[in-house]
């Protein structure tokens, strides 16, 4: 069970996470949901004990993240979207190498990178050295890494970005295991049809502050909406999420006239 | 921790050794590179050969006028004395003649007078060949003008002596303690230039392999974004960091050893060839009675400042965003590094406090200078060696430190 008790995360000026609060129990999909720059990452990596938090705390299975992290990790497996794996090793070396990381050795080590290969499919190219993987393929050896160990508390951050349909439908499948098996599973993503799939119930997160936290069902029901989408953006509001867009684009194209100006300026100069 | 250190030194030690390139750089390059430079040699020496035993045409314009001189330079093997061509010039500009000494008409004469006599040596300026002439010729006409004047001192009843009025005999003085070699009364300072080359030596053999290898350890986790996944599994950072910094180490000392060993063989081929250039010693063999201790206490002395040195870029290359950043932190380190070698080889005194021998690195190089030059007392070099191996520690715990804060990983992630 993960207990998120008012949690904050400060990069010099910018709130990144501003006083966060929600639990997700052991057998439920816990749905993050928000719009890119949300603050979804950096709580996930503040679960993860890779952050430390500036203010608040969350509980890992009664576990403090802020003093008992190594503890904490030893419960958690993390998928990141954005890892990435070493080039020269195959999926079972890298299964090994972190399975050797979290103390676990001999045959048992072995039988365990066994299950892990079966369970997600990566026997026929378990013994591959990952250099030229699909995407489909690195995430599921990064998947096999953060599950390696048997986490009771499974974090799985965009776990089908980037992925085909059949992969995607694994992802799917491997999640309505680990809710059968009694497991607690986050998932951070900005796909609401997903999280509406998948999810037991939903915390809808805008810049680093929660809106929200329901079903999905009784979201659309408070909202009116016709379904998780439409709910997420009468919750966070239409005018704020396209004022967002403006300062993503914004920013770019700052960006692009600086790329763009600068030869001009070397030329007058 | 241990645990940690070797489950990490052994993933990082079978990735590098699945990278050829890395391995070419790091292990074939030093054995390559006397092998070249070997055939490189051979190949020069056997074009010398060919072309001095076919003889180098030379001409002696006058030559009836000194026979003596002339019968000197038809000894020298490298040497053919040709007849004058009818164009002297351009058989020089041709390559045709390597050289052409010119002996003044009344050279005879002039001696008889005890007169000094100019000879001119005009020398083709084709390829490298005419060099060997001209060296063969000054050799001749050395040994001749030795007998000269060794007729003219005989004539007037003079000693040889006679011309050196004023004689300088060479002593040393060091500190008592280890040294490469033996302080002796001798013309020649055979430890003189192993204190100069020494430390500056060290000071690359500290930033050769392992630092490439340190920030491909420790950036390149960031650059393959795999930073993220090592940090969430519970082992620890100080086993992480120390496990990353024993494969540098150890890289370190394979490519070192190689090096030395393609050092040693250098030396070993000066000392078995003859050569011209004899006086300049690098290392005189005979006299080494202490060179395998001061080698050991060389050993001991690089793997506490190998450990600091490759902490200290464990902490920058954890510290940089990306590749590019790291590079830039290296470039500067291997600038400073012989910064501090010409510091301590230049900067620092004779027999310098024992301050100066406890300061990171340059304390190292000033005890490795005295060690290959004058000398140097044993409990110097243990204090020197303690100091350096508490830095090296400092720089581990250090490393670990910035492996566990989150504005030096999150930098660039």
């Amino acid at each position: 069970m993960i207990e998120v008790k008012e949690i904050t995360k400060r990069f010099k000026k910018l709130v990144a996470v501003d006083a966060v609060s929600f639990t997700c129990r052991d057998g439920e999909v816990f749905g993050l949901l928000g719009p890119n720059g949300a603050g979804k990452t950096t709580l996930l990596r503040l679960l993860a004990t890779v952050l430390e938090p500036s203010a608040g705390t969350a509980l890992v299975d009664g576990l403090d993240v802020r003093r008992e992290s190594a503890q904490v990790r030893a419960r958690i497996g993390l998928l990141v979207e954005s890892a990435g794996l070493y080039a020269r090793f195959t999926p079972r070396e890298h299964l090994r190498f972190y399975g050797r990381l979290h103390g676990m050795n001999g045959s048992s080590l072995e039988r365990r990178v066994q299950a892990v290969l079966e369970m997600l499919e990566m026997i026929d190219f378990a013994d591959r050295r990952t250099e030229g993987f699909s995407a489909g393929m690195r995430r599921r050896v990064i998947l096999g890494q953060a599950l390696i160990h048997a986490p009771a508390n499974v974090i799985l951050d965009e776990p089908t970005a980037g992925l085909d349909v059949m992969s995607t439908r694994g992802v799917r499948a491997l999640v309505a295991r680990f809710r059968g098996e009694g497991r607690c599973v986050l998932i951070s993503t900005h796909l609401m049809s997903e999280a509406q799939r998948l999810c037991d119930r939903v915390a809808i997160i805008h810049k680093g502050s929660l809106r929200a936290v329901d079903t999905p069902a009784a979201l659309i029901e408070r909202t009116g909406a016709a379904d998780l989408e439409d709910a997420f953006v009468q919750i966070v509001g239409e005018e704020q999420l396209r004022a967002d867009l403006w300062e993503q684009r914004r920013e770019r194209r700052w960006y692009q006239f600086w790329r763009r100006k600068l030869p001009e300026g070397r030329k007058d100069a | 921790m241990l645990k940690v250190a070797r489950i990490i030194f052994g993933k990082e030690a079978r990735d590098l050794l699945r990278d050829r390139r890395s391995l070419f750089f790091l292990f074939a390059t030093p054995l390559l590179v006397p092998l070249l430079g070997a055939i490189g040699g051979v190949f020069v020496m056997w074009q010398v050969t060919r072309h001095t035993d076919e003889g180098l045409p030379v001409v002696v314009v006058n030559g009836e006028q000194l026979p003596a001189l002339v019968a000197r330079l038809e000894h020298e093997p490298a040497l053919d004395l040709v007849e004058a061509p009818s164009n002297i010039e351009n058989a020089l500009r041709g390559g045709e003649l390597m050289a052409v000494l010119e002996i003044p008409p009344a050279a005879r004469e002039s001696l008889s007078a005890e007169e000094s006599l100019t000879l001119t040596l005009t020398s083709s300026r084709s390829g490298w060949l005419p060099d060997f002439a001209v060296i063969s010729i000054q050799d001749a006409l050395g040994e001749y003008a030795d007998e000269v004047l060794a007729e003219r001192l005989a004539h007037r009843e003079l000693e040889p002596d006679w011309l050196y009025p004023i004689r300088l005999k060479r002593e040393s003085a060091a500190p008592t303690g280890i040294a490469a070699a033996p302080i002796v009364a001798s013309e020649a300072t055979p430890a003189s230039l192993g204190s100069l080359f020494v430390p500056l030596a060290v000071t690359s053999w500290a930033v050769s392999g392992g630092l490439s290898i340190v920030a491909y350890m420790t950036v390149g986790e960031k650059e393959r974004r795999t930073m993220e996944a090592l940090l969430i599994t519970p082992a620890s950072r100080v086993g992480i960091v120390l496990g990353k910094i024993t494969l540098s180490i150890i890289i370190s000392a394979i490519t070192i050893s190689l090096w030395s060993l393609d050092s040693l063989a250098y030396v070993f081929f000066l000392s078995v060839v003859p050569s011209a250039s004899s006086n300049l010693v690098l290392l005189d063999i005979p006299r080494l009675g202490n060179l395998g201790l001061a080698v050991v206490w060389l050993m001991l002395l690089m793997l506490p400042l190998m450990t600091m040195v490759n902490g200290f870029v464990a902490v920058v290359c954890t510290f940089a965003k990306n590749n590019r950043e790291a590079n830039l932190f290296l470039g500067i380190l291997q600038l400073l590094l012989p910064g501090l070698a010409f510091l301590a080889i230049f900067g620092i005194g004779a027999a310098p406090p024992a301050v100066v021998f406890a300061l990171p690195v340059v304390g190292v190089l000033v005890a490795v200078r005295d060690l290959f030059g004058g000398g140097v007392a044993p409990g110097v070099l243990a204090l020197a060696w303690a100091a350096a191996a508490a830095y090296a520690a400092g720089a581990i715990l250090l490393a670990a430190y910035v492996f566990s804060r989150e504005w030096a990983l999150m930098r660039g992630m």
